[in-house]
């Protein structure tokens, strides 16, 4: 009787750590919901401050989306190559060369373009974005701007929330591009599918809803890592440490909600 | 109630603070109150309530008659915005220069670009010796620099009430008398009320309306010698 007391207890406490723990993921989700409204709302109340912050947008823009492009140009032109040449050893064979472009359409458009640029931005301004604004928290700084009178949700959350926006949609479209030069090189120099085939083959199969799709996805994504950067970077309050423990949690996170939102935006797409 | 730009009632501070028991006190419209014998540990989680930065244990902190715990968020902003706050912990934004840190207020509420900012507070900004430096980010700048910059910013917002702890650089003889110069023109000009705290405030004394002395967490009344003479005049604004 004592022994199954004490399972019993022991399922309790397991139980109620779970319980807790669930919760806890639960609560955070919600507190980065409210975050996505603050942002998404936060540029149209308040006082009249475009020129300022339309100057950290354009920060943000350059940041994001000029500063190192051309690593997103060199492993989309990758992209467009590896898909090029998985396919096209089989489907010449098969005497298939016109479903390169739907290929293309399926794998770079719709589906890998958006994530491709996603990961992108995540690397490269997703950490950046917790790092920064965790270290102004831990230096005082937030308090200052609040002393000031200023919102710093608004003065340093919302330019770089819709500047990770307009820089992913920017970089996905310069994605999809290389990736279709790369696609082109490759299937012209090893399956000698000329420009002109390739071409009519892509646009006969590129259809609205597919560039719909890849843009839908590409402006949740953007917001989804946008606001979760942001969300940890104004999370931050003690210490050193925690921006460390902030800035891997944010990728985590923003990982988490890519992969989940990618999954419900196709499953809709077939359905 | 009206007639107080703030207003500390029965306030008990944060447990950890060095005072011991609830706290009333009130300055009036245009009113200078000094309150000397407080270090850092005293001033600062006072003026954190005052400047409504911290909630108090309990009791009421009321500006200009409003319980600021009551007021949303962007109100609370707005108030803010009356307040001038200027501790040795306040500090500047790193990522941008001095100039931009002092007009980022004016730049965020108005819409208009710094030049235009800076441009009506010139003499505030000679008087504090700012204007060579203002191209400076704040890394670069020494501490007396970096303090006068706290008081440009805190004072380009045009406040209805200051709230201060002289110490550091600007609490030697040197940096009281500027600084007491700059409050008595920026006194004259806008009018505002203020709560200043510090060791020593001895060169505040002329500006000042009333005087207190802590000691063991209790607020003594002092008499401000320059002041016997006062013709009564000078109190008909707090009437």
């Amino acid at each position: 009787m004592n022994r199954l007391f004490r399972v019993v207890r022991a399922l309790e406490g397991l139980l109620g750590r779970a319980w807790g723990r669930f919760g806890a993921r639960v609560s955070l989700f919600l507190d980065i919901c409210a975050m996505f409204h603050r942002l998404l709302l936060g540029a149209f109340i308040g006082p009249p401050c475009v020129g300022l912050l339309f100057r950290e947008l354009c920060r943000q823009v350059y940041f994001t989306a000029m500063r190192r492009a051309y690593i997103l140009v060199f492993t989309s032109l990758m992209l467009g190559m590896l898909v090029i040449v998985h396919a096209t050893q089989q489907l010449v064979k098969l005497q298939g060369e016109e479903f390169v472009g739907w290929l293309l359409v399926t794998i770079v458009v719709r589906e890998v373009g958006p994530v491709w640029a996603a990961f992108f931005v995540l690397l490269n301004s997703g950490g950046a974005i917790t790092v920064e604004i965790g270290n102004m928290s831990i230096n005082q700084e937030i308090r200052a701007l609040k002393m000031m009178g200023i919102d710093p949700y608004r003065y340093l959350g919302v330019p770089r929330f819709w500047g990770i926006t307009i820089s992913l949609l920017c970089l996905y479209i310069l994605c999809v591009f290389t990736a279709i030069i790369g696609g082109y090189l490759f299937a012209q120099a090893f399956a000698e599918i000329f420009w002109a085939k390739f071409w009519l083959s892509f646009v006969n199969a590129l259809q609205w809803i597919d560039l719909s799709v890849g843009f839908a996805k590409t402006t949740i994504f953007a917001m989804l890592i946008a606001t979760v950067s942001i969300y940890f970077g104004f999370s931050c309050r003690v210490n050193v440490d925690e921006v460390a423990r902030n800035t891997s949690q944010a990728a985590i996170w923003s990982l988490v909600l890519i992969g989940a939102t990618d999954i419900i935006l196709t499953a809709a797409y077939y359905l | 109630m009206l007639h107080h730009a703030l207003n500390l009632d029965m306030v008990t501070l944060p447990r950890d603070s060095a005072w011991p028991g609830p706290l009333s006190l009130a300055v009036a419209f245009n009113e200078v109150v000094l309150i000397e014998g407080a270090g850092l540990a005293e001033s600062l989680p006072l003026l954190d309530v005052a400047a409504t930065l911290a909630s108090p244990a309990s009791g009421h902190v009321r500006h200009w008659g409003r319980d600021a715990a009551l007021r949303r968020r962007e109100k609370l902003y707005r108030l803010r915005r009356r307040i001038a706050y200027i501790s040795p912990r306040q500090v500047l934004l790193h990522l941008i220069t001095l100039g931009e840190n002092i007009a980022l207020g004016p730049c965020y509420y108005q819409g208009c670009s710094e030049a235009e900012a800076l441009a009506p507070h010139a003499d505030l900004l000679e008087l504090l010796g700012l204007n060579t430096h203002l191209t400076q980010y704040p890394p670069q700048v020494s501490a007396a620099i970096y303090a006068r910059a706290v008081w440009a910013r805190e004072l380009v917002k045009g406040p209805e009430l200051i709230l201060a702890v002289i110490e550091g650089d600007l609490a030697t003889t040197a940096g009281a008398a500027r600084l007491a110069h700059v409050l008595r023109d920026h006194l004259a000009r806008n009018g505002a009320a203020a709560l200043l705290l510090g060791e020593s405030l001895e060169a505040f004394y002329p500006l000042g309306h009333r005087l207190f002395r802590l000691e063991a967490g209790q607020l003594r009344k002092q008499t401000i010698l320059e002041h016997r003479a006062r013709p009564l005049t000078a109190y008909l604004p707090l009437i």
